[in-house]
Order: C-alpha cells, then structure tokens, then sequence
C-alpha cells in the first residue's frame, strides 16, 4: 500500500513538471451529496495556487497547467484530486469523511472535540445509522455502538424498546437511559398508555414514546456511557445518556430534498404448526375434516411507504430548515400498523453582529396506531395470536350458516378476533425549544433554555357484542383513555471558553435547570351497547347502558370512571463542569451537579453527584512510534442517580372510598431518595497509520447501592400496598467493550470501511437487604395452567432477572416429565420455594448477554455505496413462555394444534408442561439486521430532467436478512413485559408478535 | 461585560428559588382531609374488604381446598399453576404459596382499615363498627395463622406491627367487640355490620375459642380433641339466639338465597357484601371456577366437589340441587352439584373440546384428569344479565349457620341439639325428625348445608377431621397443617413475625 501511494507523489510529481508547459483557466461547480458546497478550498497541487468555492460552490483558477493536479479539501470531507487532463470545467462531489472530521460530541450543556473527549461517549452519525424502516430512533443505533443494547420488545410496528447501557442497574423499572433531544431532557411517560381489558385480551404494551421522532431529522445520537460524562445529568443519568441532535440549515443556497420509499415486510420466522392431515394423523378424535391455516389468515405481506420532504438554507447570519415526514407502516399480523406525519422545524438568527442568536425548534407529530389483540399476559382463552396458534387446523372458522365458529370463550375464533375487536391510538405531541445565546465576549456567552413537551394521547378498545367471550358476548365493550402532559423545561447556563495562557485552556460552564413535568387523564369502561358494530361503540362510547366499574382489589377507589393519577413533578438543580486542557496533552473534566426532586422525601431534598475524568493524550509526548496516530487514556470516575420511583411514595396519600370517605392508599416513607451508581471507567483510544485504524478499549465498574425498591407493606397495611425504601443490597454491572474501525481500502473510486464493536458484561445481586433470604420473585408466566408462577428471582449473588426453575430431565417410559432433586432430599418438588427451600428449582441461566457484539461494512465504488449492519448477542437465555403455554402433548390432545416436534415426542398427555427448564433455551443470535445498495447519478447526466436536479439516489434496502440462533420461537430478541408487582422482568417471550422480514425501494432526490 | 454578567446571574437567581414542595394535584394528603371522611372510609374499605372472601385467589380457597368437599385437579396442561391447588388438597404449602400470601394481604389490609378508622377519632357507633372489623379481621387472621400482626389504634405506622399469640388473639377480639357490642347498629340491613352480625361472630369466636386457646407453648397447634368450656359454649347459644330471634327466616327455597337478586329474595341472609350490576366483588368466579369450558358460562373448568360431600346427601335432599327457574331455562345448568351428561337449555348435549358429550364424572385424579372428571358445583348462579358483574350477594353469615352452631353448642355441653337441627333440615324439607346423635352428624349437616360456603376448613379442624385421609389425598397430615405458614413476604417485612413451627 505504502508503495502505491509512493507511486501515486511520484507520478504527480512528473505532471506537475509537465504542466509548466501549458497553462489555462478552470472553472467548476464542487458540491456534496445535498448540493453545491460554499468554501472549499481549491489548490493546484505544489502551488500557491488556489481559490475558494464561493456560496454557489463555484470556483475559478486561473494559470492551471493542463496536465495539473487539483486538490479539493474541505474541513469534514474526503479530500480529493482531480487530473486536470486539458478540461477548464471541473465539477466534483466530495464526501463527506466521519473520521476526517474533528468530531464533535454534544456532552449536555455543551460539546467537546472527540480527541479531546475524557469520558466514554460514542456518536453515531446519520450516514452510519440502521437502513430501512425506523419508528424510533433507538433503531438507528441498534448493534452500533459498543454497551448499548437496544432490545425491541416484539415484531410489532411502533413498539416499545428497552436500552440498556453497560447493563441494568436497578431492579425496579426505570433501566432506560435519558434521552435529551436538542438539549431538553424527554421523559418517557408522555406517551399512549397501555391498557388491561381483563379476559378479553389480557394487558397490552404500550408504544415507544420515540415514535414521534423522524429518523430522517436526526443529525446524530451521542452516547455517553459513564458518570464522567454522565454527571451532568446528575439523578437521572445513572442508566447513561442518549443525546439527540436534529438537523439544521446549513450556510449556502437552500437545499431542497425529497425522498420516496416503499418496503414490503413479511413474517420472517414462524412456528412449524401441524397442518390439516398431519393433525389429523396425530389426533383422529379431534378432525372436524376441514384444512385452514389460522397463522396464515391472521398474517399479510405488509406495505410500507415513507415520504420524507425537507428544505433548508442559510446566511452568515441564520439558518433554517423544515421537514415533513409520512409514514404509513403496515404490520405483518392484520389490523396493525401505524401512520406517522411529522413536522421539523429548526430555525436561527443572528443579532447585534452576532452578540445575540435565537433559535427555535420544533417538532410537531401525530401518530395514529392500530394494534390488535397482542397480549403480555392473556391467560388460557387466549389472544389473537395464541388463538391463531392453537387453532385446530381441521376446524372451519365458519358456521354453515356463514357466521364464525366460535365454540367457545376458550376456544376463540382467530378471525373473529379480527373482525369483531379494535384497538387504535392516536398520539399527539409538540416537542420543542426556544434557545437565545448571548455572546458577552469571544469567551464567555450566557443561554437560556425553554424546552416544552405537550402530548396528548388517546387509546380506545372495543370488541363486539358478537364476539364469544364471557366479557363481551351479547353485551359488548368498550374502553377509552385519555391522557395529556405537558413537561417544560428552564435552563440558563454561563459558558467560559479561553486559552488562558498559551498552554492552557479552560472550558468550564454553570447553570441551573428546573423542570415541570404534569399530566392528566381518564379511563372509562362500558358495556351493554345495541349494536354490532364495535367502531359505533368507539364513537358514540354513551350509548352504552353499563359503566363498569374498576374489578377487584384495585386499591378499593371504584369511582365511575377512572382518573389516571399523574402527579406534578419538579426537578430543580445546579449544575457546573470545567475541562482544564493543558499543552493539548493533559485534560481534566470536572463536573457536579446537585439534584432537587420533590419525589424525593421531607428528609432528603436534594442529592449531590460529583464527577472527575482525566485524559493523557500520549500521541502529543512525541515518544510514540509514528504508526501511532493517536492514543489517549482516559480515566473517570463519578456517580450519578436515578430517581424512577412513584411520586407519592415518599408521602401518605388517600383516595376516595367506594361507600364514601377516604382511605389510606400507602404509607410514605419520608426518608426515600434517589438511588446512587457509582461508576469507574478506564479507557484507550487509538488510531494506527494515519486514522486508518481507530478504536477504542472501555473497562468499567458500575455499582449501584441505595437500591430503590419496594416491598409489600408490613401488614396490617393498605391492602396490596407496597413500601418503598432505599435498601442496603447492591447491584454491580461490570465490563468491556472494544471499538474498532478499520479503512481497508481508500482510493479515488473505491473505498471500503468494515468494523464493530464488541462488549463484554457481567452482573451481580449482592444482596444485603431486600435480595438476601426471600428474594424477589418477578417474571409471571401466563397461559393455561401456568398462572402465579412465576421465572425469575432476584437474588443474592445472582444476576438480575436470574432465572430459577425446575430442572427438566426428560421423560419416563410413562411420558411422565422428569424433574431434577436440586435440593437432594430425595423427593422431587417443583413447587416455588425459597432458595434453600424444600423445592427442586434452581437458578439455572439468566437473560442478560454476556457478550453483545456489532459489526459492519460499508463500500463505496465510483457511484456505487453498499451497507451492511449486523449485531448478535451472546450467553443468554429467553425464556419461551409461548411454547409453554401452547406445545405440549397436552394440548395437542385437547384438539388444539401444537408444532411439529410435539407429535411423538415421548410425552404423556395427562402430564402437566409445569415451567421448567424445557422451555428454557438459549437466546444467542447473529442478525444482519440491514443492509442497502444505492446507486447516485449526479443531475447533469439526466439531461433536462436533470436542470434542476443536484443528484438522485436509489437504493435497495433489506432488513432483518437472516438471524442465525438456536431459539425456536419467532425471534429472540424479544422482552415480553412479564412484571410482577411492579418489578420488571427481562428476557420472557410470551405471544409476542412475529418479526418481520423487509425489502425496500428508496428514491432520494437533491435539487 | 459587568452588567450582562448581573443580568444572567439575577436570571439564574429568579429561577433558581424555586419551591420544591410536591404537589399531589389531585390526590388527596392528611392535611386536606377531616377525621371523619378517613372513618368513614376505612369503615367502607373494611366492608368492601370482605370482596375478598368470594374471590377464589384468596382465603376462600384456603378454607375449601384442603377439606373434604373440594379439590382443583390438574388437567393436563390445564390448572397446574405452579402445583398451588395439589399443594393445597395435600396439605403441602409452604410459605410462598401465591393463595396464602393473597390471603395474608387481604384479610390483614381489612384489619388495617379498621385499625385506622379506630385511630381517627370515630364516633360511638363508628367505633362500635370499626371494632366489629377489628374482631372479624382478627378472627379470620388467627384462624388461619395462629398469630396474627397487629397495630393498636393509634400506635404510629412507623414502627413493625406487634405479634399477638392465637390465645392472645382470641381473647383480643372477644373482649373488644363485647365492649362496644351495645353500641352496634341495630338495623336490621343485611349489608351493614350491625348487632346481628356482631352476635353472629362472636358465636364464632366463642365455638372455636378452644380451638385456638389449644396452642403450644412455641405456636404449635395442637391436634383435636378441644376442650370445649362451658360458659363458652352458653355464650355461642346466646348469641345464636339473637340472631334467630332477629327478623330473618329460614329460606323457603334453598338456592333463592344464592341467587342473582338475592338482594331482594333471601330471607336468611344475616350479613352479607353487597354486589351489584356496578360494583362489587368478583362474584362470577365461584361459577366459572368450576364450570367447564362449554357450559354456559364458559368456565375454567376448575375445582371439583369430592365425593364425600355428594354422599353425605340422600337422593330427596334439595340441597344437592336440581332445577332452577332463571338457570336451567337460560342455559341447560341446574343448581347444587353437577355430574353426568351436561345439557343445554334446549337439550342438545354440551360438548366437550373435542366434540364429544361432556359427561362429569365422580372420579378424578388430582394430578392428571381429563377435562371431564369430576363433579361441579353451582351455588352462586350465574348472573346472565351480566356475567361478568353478577349481582349476587356473597353471604358471610346466615340464619342456617346460627341454628347449627346453637346445636352444635348444646351437644357439646352435653345437651340435645336436636330441636334447633330438625327446625333446618323441616325447613330444608328432608327428614323432618333428626336421628343423629354424635358431633360428626352435626358435622355432616354442616356440610349438606354450607358446602363451598368457605367454612369448611374450620369446621372439620373443630371436629378432629380435617388432618384425615380424604379422596385424592391418601395421607394424614401432621397437626402443624392445622394453620398456615407466614408468607415468606411477611417475614422480611416485620422482623417480629417468626414462623410458624413446621415451615
């Protein structure tokens, strides 16, 4: 390589010689893939000679020889030569370079070069996210960046997700991290709630409440990893920081861009059930002499169309820019997808010679969704899925007399379900800021901050009073939510930026933040409505004769209707960071920020979490070897706080009685606070000959103690009431992660990048308090036969969500399922019991990987690019609660239709499938999760079409291409919401909705 | 420069004096609230605490399943749960049994209730109620734990609930409710608690006295015979007494008092939690527990009557059930225990899953039945204006109970029940002159009477039966079954609970 590029000067050199002989004037047009570029250089290569684009890209040198060489450079682009070979008009297009750009990471409250970052902060740029279809921008990051593990909770259009980085750290929910979008912390309430319709269909997710975003509009997503960088954020920050930056306008002529794409998606992986005969041969009792495929009535080849339009431009002294984006999602199950239409705004202005900027952004977003009957937790009646699943494939779904065949309320009728159930929601939300900068000095600027979230959501559910189920035949019902929010946000913030003395330069920025977060909504249930059609229960939601009221042992406040409690929320603090650069070499941050939440109890008002890292940029020492580019040591250290806990806790609250007064809803614990992580982290970066290898090496350890939890109230208390309190035991997450970037070829026509990332976890209970004798059972299986049970404990000494099951051994010559004597008593009981209990169950696996890992390539050759993304995960298990509740010789005995590999497989049909191992199974995966071809033509080529045309761009995109995993249910990378009490639960598959596999067609047009 | 840095600095300053107080905007906080509306409504939330004895995750199933008259067989895949219904019929729980901890939670949040109405100043007759709580919660608590948590009125909520001893236990209840007892109600509504149902449960509390008063030293319970007292057992006849003398009558038709408009039809019912079209427990669970999957209602196809209870009847016994005017015309179901061919209402046969005739049979295996095996039982009817809400509502004492436990009080003294057993069994139409002369007779009328009722369990423990061999269960068990253990929950949450001896 070293050798050719030697060649290449060389060969340079002679033309250059050469072209003293004849000299001419050129002129031409550089632009980038979004139009013409103002303020590129342009030199003749060993000359003086050279010239600057100007705002229409357009440039003139005179006195060029013919045979000279042209080097275009431009801050952030590839730079690139061009043989002048006698033209005198020379258009080009650079691209764009990521690592050739002095990458800046927004680090909160302001941004630091990524040479000069001392914490662990990644950022992932547009032209590096996921292809395809994206409902939220955690997708676009899913297996790119090192620690972050992104796991959908199904297949299902719009659905939610939980991140995690460098693992979990708390055992209640709120493991996701902070997302601050455009400098505005989110908060992921504000969102269509979930819903519980009881036997109908169980409980249902609710949607992610990034969906409002177009991934369209997002610059880059910077990660930061430990509590160095993450401090900032203080009692929030404890599960990391996700910052989303939008795109603006740009400096230039306006731009003007339009992008077209249609997807079609199909199931991906699906069960091999029984067909007809097959079902028949294995259960002649049960043929009714029909052939149906339920799985396939319920599922579609679905249909995706994006339309994405946005234009921008810019002065010296503003910038502005405004997208549309149109999604319309088709789910592969029927009746679910979602509409998506969103507007972004960013707009700024400069004033008094630039002593003053404003600055606007806004999102405003709509999302219609409609979902069907997917359910966490439907019991043996079953949802749509699981109906479809069971379906005796000899059954007709219809009557002779043309209505559905619905036996009964637990034998439901798939496409009855379809037919006669609805469930839409419809979200609305304005997101955004207003920012003014006020720029004293060159050095020091004050800002101010107001950020604002408005939502409001609607969620109704209605089945038909045809539909056989106990709850709605004959009767028919209907559930609506309401719910709106309104967050805001105040910031001012005092920044300081000055080389101080020669050597040494101070960064350092103060501020104070108050945050208000408040909601409110409804929930209402009717019944009893004279008419088929659920939609006319939806819209005329009155017309029912029966409000219901709430069931049992909700909390005794059996109001009609129902008022969603949200309660206020505000969040007051002050903050300060100061990054000390001394010769480039030596770089000190130093962050604090103190806390005050009024979640928080009378006796703790407000928290204190500190931070400090250091960086040795060792490159800049001039010892190391000249293949060494870069290397910089980082070390940090920090703690930060989590606060997700209910907002009364701390306080005694009472709610209406149903016979009137009030009663004592909890007892508060006055003394609650935020749960503190304490985090380590050492690190390396490195770039080796030239940037052509550049990475990162991440050790960390993350211990969180003041661990906020609940247990049940000590009885005599309010009934199902929980405590909480801040317990002794302490959750460690521990690891490595290893970037890598490799530039294997870079030449004129062709380049090739491939790397990933690697990362290695581990996770412990050391329990003191809470996780120490009993545990904490969470993880509840659903299906026939399996209620109360539950998977999962947490334990001391385990990690989170371990699982602890009976141990399955196989069966007898009887078919009887054997279970292992864990305890070695001598007599076998799988019955849940404590560890060290009488029962036979044993921790046995846990569905944390160890290993995440993402790879990717990307090729460019003259006007070819190609991208693949790919990411697996490693040593864990899911926990297939489908195949529990559904595949078993049992149920295949009571007529219902099972997988394949049920039929003989030894099994007594009058044994139980109890939970056990047998549905345990390991959730390793590789998975090209995308990849895309395209093809750019640059507008001249295209004649009169082209007159106005910069460049277009087609591409093919597939997603989700294949997986290769031992799972042998849909897909496992799955998390059903398996909670218990509250406690959430990770890595359970339970009728989760199939995921999809994807091809799409992108036209993407530049004028 | 010097100014714009005071400007940002004042703007931080404006800002940064923000209050931090919570403002539970629409929740309700002591402070807003009068002594009056928190007794008012924890005197509610102790009556719609009694919702929890009608639901079949709670202590129902605890008095019900380990006797001789129901058990929950697992079928196939169907109802194993985790082994909860087998560990039950068994006798095999442990202490994170999912029903024993429901049960813990529901009947000592129904004691918290009555707790804090007793510590916000009520008035006479409030007090009076809320002591009537007090006891019945008590009662339950120690019947089933032998200890029992407890806060006296007023204590803070700070602190760990003390223990009180089963013995302790009783006489706590006794003695607070004999305090107060001039001061209950004395209307005659059956969903209130008012001196009836006060007179009522301390008959209950004096029948079973020796029961609990018959505790070792380190919380063991000791195994039948008790020594009854008494001046204990007088005190069951006088408190019978007032209830029989009350303005109720035995029920001309048996079922009418289960049945969807009981409100307005029973006539024997003493005190009851009310459940309507609105509110109210979840009542279509005592049907759908046991129905099967294509009756109608659909059911679970759930618990089962063992045959000791169906052989207790003779065949002229209206209680075992039959027809039922608003049931079987609807549906094809007839009252009292189901077995054999199942039809609908217009003859047709139900059908099982698989297409063949649902034939309920006597037999069962309790770890691996088909769907059809065993006998159903339809007490609670359903209520087919709304069988998700039925409107029946659930008895927690009637006139019947009372003219057994008189009897059944007289023969332990010695006496001759026989008067207050022939006026039931005339009323209920069999046999009208009662032969019976030992207490297991008297236990077997219980049974005819009040089987799935929920009392099941503290009967037989009085009689000395309840540790015996029954059907699907083949072994005696020891006397450490006679209470339940402590939920492994409660333990880490009190530090002054220890568990009971044997778990």
């Amino acid at each position: 390589m070293k050798k050719k590029l030697l060649q290449k000067v060389i060969f340079g050199f002679f033309f250059l010689l050469a072209g003293v002989l004849h000299s001419q004037t050129i002129s031409g047009v550089v632009s980038d893939n979004s139009g013409p570029l103002p303020g590129v250089n342009v030199l003749v290569k060993g000359t003086t000679n050279g010239a600057q684009t100007n705002f229409d890209g357009e440039y003139t040198l005179e006195n060029v020889a013919s045979d000279a060489i042209l080097v275009f450079s431009y801050v952030g682009y590839k730079t690139q030569e061009v043989n002048v070979g006698g033209q005198n008009n020379i258009a080009i297009t650079l691209e764009e370079d990521a690592a050739l750009l002095d990458e800046v990471v927004i680090v909160g409250y302001g941004s630091v070069n990524k040479k000069d970052a001392t914490g662990a902060v990644d950022v992932v740029n547009a032209d590096e996210f996921n292809r395809g279809v994206t409902t939220s921008p955690e997708q676009l990051l899913q297996g790119r960046s090192a620690g972050v593990q992104v796991t959908t909770s199904s297949g299902e259009p719009g659905a939610g997700a939980s991140i995690r980085i460098r693992g979990s750290s708390s055992v209640r929910s709120g493991n996701d991290p902070l997302y601050v979008i455009d400098g505005v912390p989110f908060n992921n309430d504000t969102n269509s709630p979930g819903s519980d319709t009881g036997n109908i269909s169980g409980s249902t997710s609710a949607k992610n409440p990034l969906n409002f975003i177009n991934s369209n509009d997002i610059e880059s997503i910077s990660v930061l990893k430990d509590a160095s960088a993450t401090a900032i954020y203080g009692s929030r920050a404890a599960n990391g920081v996700i910052i989303i930056t939008t795109k603006s306008g740009k400096k230039g002529q306006g731009r003007l861009n339009y992008s077209f794409t249609t997807t079609a998606s199909a199931v991906a992986n699906s069960y091999d059930l029984l067909n007809a005969s097959e079902f028949a041969n294995a259960n002649p009792e049960a043929d009714e002499g029909s052939s149906v495929d339920a799985f396939d009535e319920i599922t579609r080849n679905a249909l995706t169309t994006e339309h994405n339009l946005s234009y921008s431009g810019g002065s010296d002294t503003g910038a502005y820019r405004l997208s549309v984006g149109l999604l319309n999602q088709e789910g592969v199950i029927r009746n679910t997808g979602l509409d998506k239409a969103t507007l972004n705004t960013n707009i700024s202005q400069n004033f008094f010679d630039g002593v003053l900027e404003l600055s606007s952004n806004l999102t405003v977003s709509q999302i219609e969704s409609e979902a069907t009957a997917l359910s966490e937790s439907i019991g043996a009646e079953g949802d749509l899925l699981t109906s479809a699943l069971k379906w005796n494939p000899t059954r007709s779904f219809y009557n002779e007399d043309g209505t559905y065949n619905q036996p009964s309320d637990n034998q439901r009728n798939p496409l009855a379900f379809l037919d006669y159930f609805n469930d839409n929601s419809e979200t609305t939300k304005l997101f955004g800021n207003v920012k003014a900068t006020l720029k004293f000095t060159d050095y020091l600027k004050y800002d101010f901050t107001y950020g604002f979230d408005r939502t409001n959501a609607y969620r109704g559910i209605a089945a038909s009073r045809l539909f056989n189920t106990n709850i709605t035949l004959d009767r028919g019902f209907a559930n609506v939510q309401n719910s709106k929010f309104l967050n805001q946000l105040f910031t001012n913030t005092i920044s300081f930026n000055k080389d101080v003395s020669e050597n040494f330069n101070i960064d350092a920025v103060i501020g104070h933040s108050y945050e208000q977060y408040t909601g409110s909504g409804e929930s209402i249930t009717l019944r009893d409505y004279d008419f088929d059609d659920q939609n006319f229960y939806l819209d005329n939601i009155f017309a029912a004769e029966t409000v219901e009221r709430n069931g049992y042992a909700s909390l005794a406040y059996n109001p009609i209707g129902r008022t969603v409690g949200f309660v206020p929320i505000s969040l007051q603090s002050y903050f300060a960071r100061g990054m000390f650069n001394y010769k480039s070499k030596y770089i000190l941050t130093a962050t604090i920020r103190a806390d005050g939440s009024s979640r928080f109890g009378s006796n703790n008002k407000y928290g204190y979490f500190p931070s400090f890292a250091f960086a040795w940029k060792i490159q800049e020492e001039g010892f190391l070897p000249e293949v060494i580019s870069e290397l910089k040591f980082r070390a940090g250290w920090g703690q930060t706080g989590n606060q997700q806990f209910n907002a009364e806790a701390s306080r005694d609250v009472f709610v209406p009685q149903d016979g009137g007064g009030v009663t004592r809803l909890n007892i508060g614990n006055p003394d609650l606070k935020w749960e503190t992580t304490t985090q380590l982290n050492f690190g390396l970066d490195f770039g080796i000959a030239n940037g052509k290898i550049t990475g990162s090496i991440d050790y960390y350890r993350k211990n969180t103690n003041d661990i906020l939890f609940r247990l049940p109230v000590s009885q005599p208390g309010p009934v199902g009431s929980f405590t909480w309190s801040n317990f002794d035991d302490e959750i460690i997450n521990s690891g490595v992660e290893i970037g890598l970037n490799i530039k294997a070829i870079s030449q004129e026509d062709f380049s090739l990048d491939v790397g990933g990332n690697i990362s290695f976890l581990t996770n412990e209970i050391e329990g003191k308090d809470a996780f120490l004798n009993f545990g904490t059972p969470t993880g509840s299986a659903s299906g026939q036969g399996l209620s109360g049970e539950n998977l999962q404990l947490l334990y001391d000494g385990q990690p989170l969500y371990a699982f602890y099951l009976p141990v399955f051994l196989g069966f007898d010559a009887n078919g009887t399922p054997q279970y292992a004597d864990t305890n070695g008593d001598g007599v076998v009981d799988t019955n849940f019991d404590q560890p060290g209990g009488q029962s036979d169950r044993a921790f046995v696996g846990d569905p944390n990987p160890n290993i995440n890992v993402g790879l990717y390539l990307r090729a460019d050759y003259k006007n070819w690019d190609f991208i693949a993304n790919g990411y697996g995960a490693y040593g864990h298990e899911i926990y297939n609660n489908t195949a529990n509740a559904l595949f078993s010789a049992s149920a295949l005995s009571r007529g219902e239709n099972v997988i394949s590999s049920v039929v003989n497989n030894g099994e007594d049909p009058g044994s139980s499938p109890i939970v056990s191992t047998r549905f345990l199974e390991s959730g390793d995966f590789f998975r090209l999760s995308n990849a895309s071809i395209g093809y750019t033509i640059s507008g001249e080529k295209l004649g009169k079409v082209g007159k106005y045309l910069s460049n277009a761009r087609l591409a093919i995109t597939g997603q989700n291409l294949f997986i290769i995993t031992p799972y042998s249910g849909f897909d496992p990378e799955v998390n059903t919401n398996k909670q218990v009490n509250g406690v959430p639960s990770f890595g359970i598959e339970y009728s989760g909705y199939p995921r999809a596999r994807s091809f799409s067609l992108g036209l993407n047009l530049n004028f | 420069m010097k100014k714009h840095l005071i400007l940002a600095f004042s703007a931080v300053i404006i800002f940064g004096c923000t209050d931090l107080d919570e403002d539970l905007d629409g929740l309700l906080e002591e402070s807003g609230l009068t002594d009056q509306e928190i007794v008012t409504g924890q005197i509610s939330s102790a009556y719609n605490q009694l919702r929890s004895f009608q639901h079949t995750d709670f202590q129902y199933v605890l008095q019900e399943h380990p006797t001789d008259e129901m058990a929950g067989p697992t079928r196939g895949s169907d109802w194993d749960d985790g082994g909860a219904w087998r560990a039950l019929h068994l006798h095999q729980w442990n202490s994170s049994h999912p029903r024993i901890n429901g049960a813990w939670d529901q009947i000592l949040g129904g004691l918290f209730a009555a707790i804090d109405a007793l510590s916000s100043n009520p008035g006479a007759e409030e007090e009076a109620v809320a002591t009537f709580y007090l006891s019945f919660y008590l009662y339950n608590a120690m019947d089933l734990w032998g200890q029992v948590p407890y806060r006296e009125p007023g204590s803070s909520y700070a602190d760990f609930p003390t223990v009180l001893s089963r013995v302790d236990a009783v006489d706590l209840a006794i003695s607070k409710l004999e305090a107060v007892y001039g001061n209950m109600p004395s209307t005659s509504a059956n969903n209130t608690a008012n001196k009836y149902a006060a007179a009522a449960l301390l008959a209950k509390l004096y029948l079973n006295k020796a029961v609990y008063k018959a505790t070792d030293e380190d919380g063991t319970p000791q195994a039948a015979p008790y020594t009854f007292d008494s001046g204990d057992m007088q005190k069951v006849i006088d408190y019978c007494d007032i209830v029989i003398s009350g303005p109720f009558s035995l029920q001309t038709n048996y079922f009418d008092m289960f049945a969807p408009n009981n409100t307005d039809i029973a006539t024997e019912n003493v005190f009851v939690s009310e459940n309507n079209n609105v509110t109210g427990g979840d009542m279509q669970r005592l049907s759908v527990m046991t129905l099967h999957y294509n009756h109608n209602p659909g059911g679970w196809n759930g618990f089962v009557a063992l045959t000791d209870l169906y052989d207790k009847f003779d065949g002229s016994d209206a209680r075992r059930g039959g027809d039922y005017n608003g049931l079987t015309d609807v549906s094809g179901l007839n009252t009292g225990i189901l077995l054999g061919q199942q039809f609908k209402q217009n003859g047709d046969m139900v059908l099982d899953r698989q297409g063949a005739p649902l034939v309920l049979t006597q037999e069962f295996q309790l770890a691996n039945s088909t769907e059809e095996k065993g006998m159903r039982i339809v007490k609670y009817m359903p209520d087919y204006s709304n069988l998700g809400r039925p409107a029946n509502d659930f008895i927690i004492y009637r006139l019947a109970d009372m003219y057994l436990m008189k009897a059944e009080a007289m023969a332990r003294m010695g006496g001759d029940p026989s008067t207050p057993l022939n006026t039931l069994r005339t009323a209920r139409g069999v046999q009208a002159v009662y032969t019976g002369t030992s207490l297991n007779d008297i236990l077997d009328e219980r049974a005819r009477e009040l089987y799935w009722e929920g009392y099941r369990r503290t009967d037989q423990i009085r009689f000395g039966t309840f540790l015996n061999p029954v059907q699907q269960k083949p072994d005696a068990s020891d006397r450490t079954k006679l209470i339940f253990p402590v939920p492994a929950t409660a333990l880490s949450t009190n530090p002054n609970l220890k568990q009971n001896p044997g778990y």
